[in-house]
């Protein structure tokens, strides 16, 4: 598992959630997975995020101003049906603190460069205007149905 | 007023986490699947993927239809993916509620094969991207997005 060598040359501790995959872990600390509050806990805690093109987690990663490494999951290695994590990666990729990986060979450069990443803060500091336009629309809908 | 939250486990769920405060002042449930993500969720009517097989959606189908009738939801609200398709067509032709679909955010410029299916019936499509709201057309809103 990349994290894993990468968890071996880099002086932070690793903790990975693998999912179903069965690779064996050496350095990384590998549990499958967990719950909504916990995984909550380990990104709070984290100085940088490495992920999938999950949505929960980009989410999460804003949520608590943390940087992310995007690693999209492909279709071309029967991965995934099709390429969705694609799209949201690349409409992620403008975004400061967002950095997406492409050939998984440059992941541990990135890594490198995203842990000394210091403008966080700048990243996002309250939650995103579009979302409360967005809350406004189903709660004015709501309000009309009750 | 009753609402039933239905949503898969995920970045769906946190969709759902994060969409949940405009529904502040309303008694609300689950409807998704077992997972370690959903386990501790209160409320929440925990079901299983029935994948492609016919026999099993049939009995999720059964269930659903019991779980409808006996909370009757004035609203269902979901983000995706899949399990939203029985809880709506059951919901609406069962009980007449009233059906608010968010497109994930992950969808920026492709329909999801969900939205495609229910976005006929549903009553407030909403998508997260400009961009896809053209692909969908009239029937969908942009109105914002969580990311």
């Amino acid at each position: 598992m990349k994290m894993d060598e990468i968890a071996a040359k880099v002086d932070e501790k690793v903790v990975i959630q693998g999912g179903e995959a069965t690779i064996p872990v050496q350095y990384a600390q590998l549990f499958k997975y967990t719950s909504v509050g916990s995984a909550n806990s380990y990104i709070r805690q984290a100085k940088l995020i490495v992920s999938h093109a999950g949505i929960g987690t980009i989410i999460n990663a804003r949520q608590f101003n943390k940087p992310l490494i995007i690693v999209p999951r492909l279709k071309s290695f029967g991965e995934h049906l099709d390429d969705h994590q694609l799209e949201i990666a690349q409409a992620m990729a403008q975004e400061p603190a967002i950095r997406v990986v492409y050939d998984i060979k440059n992941l541990e450069n990135i890594v490198r460069e995203m842990l000394n990443f210091i403008e966080v803060r700048s990243f996002i500091s309250q939650p995103p205007p579009k979302k409360a336009s967005l809350l406004r629309a189903i709660r004015e809908f709501v309000e009309a149905t009750d | 007023m009753k609402i039933a939250l239905v949503c898969s486990q995920g970045g769906h769920l946190t969709e759902m986490l994060q969409l949940k405060e405009a529904l502040d002042g309303h008694e609300t449930f689950y409807i998704t699947y077992q997972a370690e993500t959903t386990k501790n969720l209160e409320n929440a009517y925990l079901v299983t993927y029935p994948g492609i097989n016919p026999f099993r959606i049939i009995l999720l189908a059964l269930r659903i239809a019991r779980i409808l009738i006996r909370e009757h939801p004035k609203l269902i609200l979901s983000t995706g993916s899949e399990i939203a398709i029985l809880p709506f067509y059951l919901g609406k032709f069962l009980l007449g509620s009233k059906l608010v679909y968010v497109e994930c955010s992950s969808q920026v410029v492709t329909p999801s094969r969900t939205g495609r299916l229910v976005i006929p019936i549903t009553d407030l499509f909403l998508v997260q991207w400009e961009s896809l709201q053209k692909k969908y057309g009239d029937r969908a809103q942009y109105r914002g997005g969580l990311i």
